[in-house]
């Protein structure tokens, strides 16, 4: 057993050349766009035919099924107690979903459950392809360009620089208690040597970020970091956004019922 | 103690959101640039720590650390929450796209509050005590986080009821865990480096007293509505009712007022009964029925109403209306005066710290 157990970062997702080249500003909004259509989908077939769509554009994309599974692992966790607790619940139709089983899930509570199913389903498969794929850095960088404030887009560049670099202080901390023969346990003691442990962390942190300050102070750090300006997106980045957005529209179109 | 996308509604997602925006365009200003790097790499170190898995009965959980965030951090922790929401989305599939803005607020508000504890309580060269008031403050801070974690889901309609219950049993370990992690960890760090808790400001207080406002002004936000129709089929009155997220409305009592033509004078005669599970109620109308006046209202408070008047057989409401299926559309209207009045609010306080912020030209110079 580890003496501290991490739960470490995934690699950013391995895609396609479209969808690696593609224009990450333009990525991210066009994605989002269809997440949140997913996210939004008031019927069962219009937060299915999202999903397919989702999963259908990522595979196109060359995300590989595993990757993407993995990546899902938390959220089919949270979707757990909502697929076993809501079905119970009348949901708008209290008729039971099977007559021989009168104390068991209701019609409309399954069918609510199946539609949050869905729709977390088709959300979190689209979010993916506009946070995961590629290089996170120029992930952030174009959250600076679609208006999300400097200052937060710098901290999301610093914070994942230095995340590996605590990661690996921790794996060392790891390997000390461990040559110890500590073994965690639930109970109090584990608890002080994490808090130490994290403690521990945190002034070497707040050390290391003497360091910086002095190094940035060095190089003439005037407290904004240049992030290096995108291309100009050119017209294949324009016509895959256009395909995402006229996807979108359909979706909408297709929840609401006009093709019905 | 994340919300995926795809779980809440529209009306919840964009209040919430607005919420988060508010706080971010409260306290991200308030970080100068040269901060910056100083937070981010603090904000590495707790989401670094926040990987670590604390066995607990045959599973495992991960620790928020937002009271210990908030204790080192004060009103930074917003941001840097902020930031390692959108991290945990992007790197671990934790929470999601759609709901950035909810859990922000939702771990956000929990670090500011106890930040804001923490930092009143009389720690200075006490270890001791303030390892005590750091497992206070971590503890305040996670039931903050964890009350507003289930007013989200119990917002999102009452099927989620149950679901918002486990999340409670579920969290109430880590609470105890998380408290016992900040007293170590605020002990160890109030030994060797006490500078690290630095004392008060005031924007955490007022950015507190603020969420607190918002928090007593939730409820009626979230709050379901009753819904009702009533329509009449030859002699039969059909009542149906139901909550603005479609439940049924069990067993609420019906009255009915019924009164002859306009005119016509004459007593009111009434019917009353209850509602059944499926929120249905039948009646037969006296003759000479000609207007209808239902009530319908449950212990609770929730009340509907609906005038009818009858012509000859056909049904007409006094709104001249009937509601074709049960789910309620989206308040636009509200949601938007909403959004301008949270960001009237944040832009007036802005301004007003602001101006006690700017310098008066005695302050000694830095």
């Amino acid at each position: 057993m580890k003496a501290l157990v991490l739960h470490e970062p995934h690699a950013p997702l391995a895609a396609a050349r479209w969808l690696e080249r593609w224009d990450a500003r333009l990525r991210v909004l066009g994605f989002g766009l269809l997440a949140f259509t997913a996210a939004l989908a008031h019927t069962i077939p219009g937060a299915a035919l999202a999903a397919l769509v989702s999963a259908a554009l990522l595979a196109a994309g060359g995300i590989a099924p595993s990757q993407a599974f993995a990546r899902l692992r938390w959220l089919l966790l949270f979707l757990v107690p909502i697929a076993l607790l809501v079905p119970w619940r009348a949901g708008g139709d209290p008729t039971p979903l099977f007559a021989a089983w009168s104390w068991g899930p209701r019609r409309g509570g399954s069918a609510l459950a199946l539609r949050l199913g869905l729709r977390a389903l088709g959300a979190g498969t689209a979010a993916l392809g506009a946070l995961a794929v590629g290089p996170f850095d120029r992930t952030a960088a174009a959250l600076g360009g679609l208006g999300v404030p400097r200052r937060l887009v710098h901290m999301l560049l610093l914070t994942y620089r230095y995340l590996f670099l605590f990661r690996d202080q921790l794996g060392r901390v790891r390997a000390a208690l461990g040559s110890r023969g500590f073994v965690p346990r639930a109970g109090l003691h584990t608890a002080r040597v994490y808090g130490e442990v994290i403690g521990a962390l945190l002034l070497r942190a707040v050390a290391r970020t003497e360091r910086v300050d002095q190094a940035m102070a060095c190089r003439g750090f005037d407290g904004r970091i240049r992030v290096r300006r995108a291309r100009r997106p050119d017209t294949t980045d324009l016509g895959k956004l256009a395909l995402l957005l006229a996807l979108a529209v359909l979706l909408v179109l297709f929840d609401r019922g006009v093709f019905a | 103690m994340h919300i995926s996308d795809g779980v809440l509604p529209t009306s919840v997602l964009a209040i919430e959101s607005a919420a988060s925006g508010a706080l971010a365009l409260w306290t991200v200003p308030r970080l100068r640039d040269a901060d910056v790097p100083r937070t981010a790499v603090l904000t590495a170190a707790f989401f670094t720590a926040s990987l670590i898995a604390f066995p607990i009965g045959g599973t495992s959980v991960h620790l928020t650390l937002v009271g210990l965030l908030g204790a080192v951090l004060g009103p930074a922790a917003f941001p840097a929450v902020l930031v390692g929401i959108v991290l945990q989305a992007a790197l671990l599939g934790h929470g999601g796209l759609t709901t950035i803005g909810v859990n922000a607020l939702t771990m956000g508000s929990g670090a500011l509050a106890a930040g804001w504890l923490f930092r009143r309580a009389p720690v200075a060269d006490a270890p001791r005590r303030a390892a005590r008031w750091a497992a206070v403050s971590a503890a305040f801070g996670f039931g903050i986080s964890l009350a507003i974690y289930v007013a989200t889901l119990l917002a999102a309609g009452s099927a989620l009821r149950d679901v918002a219950r486990l999340a409670i049993l579920a969290n109430l370990p880590v609470l105890g865990l998380e408290a016992l992690v900040a007293w170590a960890a605020v002990g160890f760090i109030a030994r060797v480096e006490p500078r690290l808790l630095r004392p008060a400001r005031r924007v955490v207080a007022t950015a507190f007293v603020l969420l607190g406002l918002g928090l007593v002004a939730a409820p009626p936000a979230f709050a379901h509505g009753a819904r009702m129709d009533a329509q009449i089929r030859g002699r039969n009155l059909h009542v149906e009712a139901w909550f603005t997220d479609g439940t049924p409305i069990a067993e609420a009592s019906v009255r009915v007022e019924v009164r002859g033509p306009k005119g016509g004078g004459g007593k009111a005669r009434v019917l009353e009964g209850k509602l059944s599970k499926d929120g249905v109620w039948d009646a037969e109308l006296p003759p000479g029925a000609a207007r209808v006046h239902v009530v319908v209202q449950d212990p609770t408070g929730h009340r509907a109403e609906q005038r009818l008047t009858v012509l000859g057989g056909r049904t007409q409401t006094a709104a001249g209306r009937h509601a074709g299926h049960h789910r309620e559309r989206v308040p636009w209207l509200r949601v938007l005066l909403g959004f301008g009045a949270i960001a009237a609010l944040a832009l007036l306080l802005h301004r007003l710290q602001r101006r006690r912020d700017a310098p008066t030209g005695e302050s000694p110079s830095s």
